[in-house]
């Protein structure tokens, strides 16, 4: 176990450092020019190439070396930097540098990624169970249903029926913006319902197998009472595919949800994933990539880690 | 069940996390903006929510009546202007303090400028200080002074780097005190000498990104960078704990994404002129979502209504009004404002509303003709020719536009400048709606029907070029606009037209190549001159894409430039803008831009109605 934690902790700069090279030049290779103002409006030319070199644009070369040498903190280490682990100013929001931008986004997507997720998993994996265990009878249609409507109907639609219900016509919750539960609810929700469709049917197919296998049938004839099979045996194994299912689900939930968090007003980082593209804010774009890039790798590691825990069998 | 106690664990401690985060406070004054503050460093303001906020934190030396865009006192008490017109002399208020309590003094306004000349601050604006005296020589010498020193120094350790870059900006300092005619003669008088007489000199001095900044606290954030020679500026001084500003508002608190909070400045020389001792921005990206806050009763103001349903909500607005056109009339015959009228009718019903405003506004919205004589790819651009442009401009019913396409019924135009936006300026009338006359000059420019089957040619009967029409593909309102254009230039003229919408970066792009036979355009005035908008027929302005270039137009400006007598000038400018639209039009006018407001008529005071649409956030009250 410790062995694949170390050979994958030591493998996670080698993967940072191809994700960052393909974004660089990704992104580099978007037409235009950060700096400009979109309304369309040119500062003369002279202003405009003292604004590239200000912010090292004027080469792709020098911006990719500076840039690296910034955000790992070698620069720091030899002097020519003020701080380590360094990803700029941002270019769009030019008061605010993208270490700013992500401390301030990423614990609010964090946040509620994880209450989405909490969430998810205690209605998926509650419908899951209450269907899979008596397939084919109301309750497990219903929570079909459910599941279905859940995992089609799109989250700005959710998000938004939500927000009138609820904000408008209620008048139950406040509209936009982040502070206290009451603001967290309707995105959590939004967020979840979704993925708690998903884990529903995994759970739901995952427990119609477990409840025909041999070792539930030994443990009915041995007596042991329903509940204790279900939660306590064929839970356990229907699990497993949930649990390689939440790794990059919570990945994703925690770095935020573009349309969830636009709908909702959230200040996460969710948005800056399309509109920094749409800006062209190379600083920004990096650090959002870096970020998801990093949380995922550590949330897959821990699910691997997870799966070895919960079925030893695994990687031995 | 041995995962009950962490996960019961974890939930409450999500719980806590989320409930500590504070909640925002009420304030007076709620409003959101169309999109995120991006700076409150007034040098580097060019956006309009920026440029905002500028106006409570910072004071400059003069600012606008809003109402009517005349000029008042701020910062400075008094001014005189010599025999010449070229040399002000401001007087400051010596009671104005710092919110930090230092006086303001004549020597912030020279670090200021200062810095917004210096290229090392990248201001996007500094363009409009080139009007001082020396200006545009420092600039150019301090640029190439740096090309130099990177040259200079390279192979160079960085001790020796830093000392190079301490002596260039040594002798920096000692250049602009030399060459660039701005200067505080006492601690009270500021002192400038201009290039040339600049009649809108106090316009600009009202603008935003000529506000002073507090010297200490900039130099705080800022260094010589040793690799460039640059002086580098961070911007964590825009931050609230560290923002010193001289204006009616100090900033309470800047979260990102979240809001801002401004409150009353307790040492602002003036206090009584702020109607909302606190006022808070809302972010809130969305707009649908904003117009949902709104309608929760949360938000005053709404600043910016873009949604894709805003010609709806202008419908709705429009069934009220004529349900209560009586009374509406009667109230603003007895000498009320339409918003005092609006308030006493009784509550909109299914279908009506009245909080959605229409405000004409500082710009004008246009389709750019490429006026240079060839394509991109090499083929003979049609629009060279003055002629074909006046009869695509002619063959336009912009009326049924603003009625049925955007449905916003905007004020329409035929020129290049909003009419009654600048005091003392007279815009002449452009071309009309006439296809008659269109195809009468297209035919004059040597195209027509020959063969007679619907399509024109030319004398070697070659048809004309498919039309190239680029948009911008965000939102419906281009698209919209491109098919109707499209349909009018085909039935009027007979020729094919192509459309090309863009995303934005990509629209820019081929824009900027001038790539493209018809684009769209628009543009936003800064200060209060006809140069604001002419400028963009100048032969090298970097703002005209449509590459038009007219010995007369530039004459005229430089005769205007010239001009001692205002009055004279004004019928210069007058004379260069007529040429441009009723015998060049480089620009299809289609009509003047409008920003939708929402508020609650009656509740909000204090807004202005002015076409250049500067909103003082200390006048605007809200009767909660």
């Amino acid at each position: 176990m410790s062995g694949l934690i170390v050979r994958r902790l030591l493998l996670m700069p080698v993967v940072l450092l191809v994700i960052y090279t393909v974004t660089f030049c990704l992104a580099w290779a978007i037409p235009g020019n950060p700096l400009e103002n979109p309304e369309g409006r040119q500062p003369p030319p002279e202003v405009m190439q003292a604004m590239l070199e200000q912010y090292r644009l004027d080469s792709p070369w020098t911006f990719y070396w500076d840039y690296l040498g910034n955000v790992t903190g070698i620069a720091w280490v030899l002097g020519t930097a003020d701080r380590p682990f360094d990803f700029g100013p941002s270019l769009t929001h030019v008061d605010w540098t993208v270490n700013e931008i992500l401390g301030a986004g990423l614990p609010v997507s964090m946040t509620l990624g994880l209450l989405a997720i909490l969430l998810a998993c205690a209605i998926g994996i509650t419908a899951g169970v209450v269907g899979g265990v008596k397939p084919g009878s109301a309750a497990d249609l219903a929570t079909l249903l459910i599941a279905l409507i859940g995992v089609s109907l799109p989250s700005f639609v959710i998000g938004t029926a939500l927000l009138v219900v609820f904000g408008v016509w209620l008048h139950a919750v406040p509209i936009g913006g982040w502070g206290g539960l009451s603001h967290a609810v309707l995105p959590a929700v939004t967020l979840a319902l979704p993925l708690a469709a998903y884990i529903a049917r995994l759970t739901r197919f995952g427990m119609m197998d477990q409840m025909i296998a041999d070792y539930v049938r030994t443990a009915r004839a041995k007596g042991v009472t329903e509940s204790r099979i279900v939660l306590g045996h064929a839970l356990k194994n229907a699990f497993l595919p949930v649990l390689s299912f939440l790794g990059p689900a919570a990945a994703m939930a925690m770095t935020g949800s573009f349309v969830v968090e636009k709908i909702f007003a959230v200040p996460g980082i969710g948005t800056h994933f399309v509109n920094a593209v749409l800006g062209k804010d190379l600083t920004l774009i990096m650090g959002v990539v870096l970020a998801y890039s990093t949380i995922l790798i550590l949330f897959n590691l821990v699910v691997d880690v997870a799966y070895r825990w919960v079925d030893p069998r695994i990687g031995t | 069940m041995k995962l009950l106690a962490p996960l019961v664990a974890l939930v409450g401690a999500l719980a806590t996390v989320i409930c500590l985060d504070d909640t925002p406070a009420d304030a007076d004054l709620v409003f959101v903006n169309a999109s995120e503050v991006f700076t409150l460093d007034p040098q580097r303001m060019t956006w309009m929510q920026d440029l905002r906020m500028a106006y409570c934190l910072y004071e400059g030396l003069v600012r606008w009546n809003n109402d009517d865009f005349s000029i008042e006192a701020a910062a400075a008490t008094s001014w005189t202007i010599s025999e010449d017109r070229r040399t002000y002399t401001f007087r400051l208020r010596p009671d104005a303090r710092w919110s930090n309590g230092d006086p303001v003094t004549a020597h912030d306004f020279v670090y200021s400028w200062k810095r917004a000349i210096l290229p090392d601050t990248a201001a996007q604006y500094s363009s409009l200080f080139m009007v001082i005296d020396g200006a545009a020589s420092f600039f150019r010498w301090r640029t190439e002074a740096l090309a130099d020193f990177a040259r200079e120094t390279a192979g160079l350790g960085t001790p020796q780097r830093r000392d190079r870059a301490q002596a260039l900006w040594d002798e920096t300092e000692r250049r602009f005190a030399a060459t660039v005619s701005l200067e505080a003669d006492d601690r009270l008088t500021l002192r400038v000498r201009l290039a040339r007489p600049t009649p809108y000199f106090l316009d600009l001095v009202a603008f935003g990104v000529f506000c002073p900044v507090h010297r200490g606290t900039v130099e705080g954030f800022s260094r010589l960078d040793p690799a460039t020679g640059r002086l580098h500026q961070r911007h964590g001084w825009t931050k609230p704990t560290h923002l010193v500003g001289n204006g009616p508002y100090v900033l309470a608190s800047w979260r990102y994404k979240r809001g801002l909070y401004l409150e009353a400045n307790r040492l602002y020389h003036s206090p009584a002129i702020v109607q909302s001792p606190t006022v808070a921005c809302v972010s809130i990206e969305d707009i649908n979502t904003a117009v949902l806050a709104f309608e929760s009763g949360r938000i005053d103001w709404l600043s910016d209504v873009s949604t894709e349903y805003q010609a709806d909500m202008l419908a709705q607005r429009l069934a009220y009004e004529s349900k209560h056109a009586p009374r509406i009339e009667a109230g603003l015959a007895a000498g009320r404002s339409l918003d005092e009228v609006l308030a006493d009718l009784p509550a909109p019903g299914r279908g009506e509303r009245r909080d959605i405003h229409i405000f004409p506004a500082f710009g004008t919205d246009f389709y750019s003709f490429n006026c240079r004589p060839h394509l991109t790819d090499g083929r003979d651009n049609p629009f060279a020719n003055a002629g074909v442009r006046r009869a695509f401009v002619m063959s336009v019913d912009k009326n049924a536009i603003v009625r049925h396409v955007t449905r916003l019924n905007e004020p329409i135009v035929t020129t290049l400048i909003p009419p009654g936006s600048i005091p003392g300026y007279r815009s002449p009338n452009g071309l009309g709606y006439d296809p008659v006359g269109a195809r009468g000059s297209l035919a004059a420019a040597g195209w027509a029907d020959r063969d007679g089957d619907g399509i024109i040619e030319n004398e070697r009967g070659e048809p004309f070029p498919v039309i190239d029409l680029l948009y911008s593909s965000n939102g419906s309102r281009y698209r919209n606009i491109s098919l109707a254009l499209r349909d009018m230039w085909q039935r009027e003229l007979g020729v094919r037209v192509e459309l090309r919408g863009k995303e934005t970066k990509f629209f820019r792009e081929d824009l900027r190549r001038g790539n493209f036979m018809i684009g769209r355009g628009g543009w936003y005035g800064d200060y209060g001159d006809p140069t604001t908008f002419l400028d963009l027929c100048r032969t090298g302005n970097g703002n005209n894409v449509r590459g038009y270039s007219s010995p007369r137009v530039d004459e005229l400006l430089r005769l205007a430039d010239d001009e001692l007598d205002p009055r004279a000038r004004m019928a210069l400018l007058a004379e260069c803008e007529r040429f441009l639209v009723t015998e060049e039009v480089p620009m299809l006018f289609l009509c003047q831009y409008v920003q939708l407001y929402m508020y609650e008529p009656g509740r909000l005071t204090g807004l202005s109605r002015h076409p250049r649409l500067t909103q003082y956030l200390w006048k605007m009250k809200s009767r909660g």
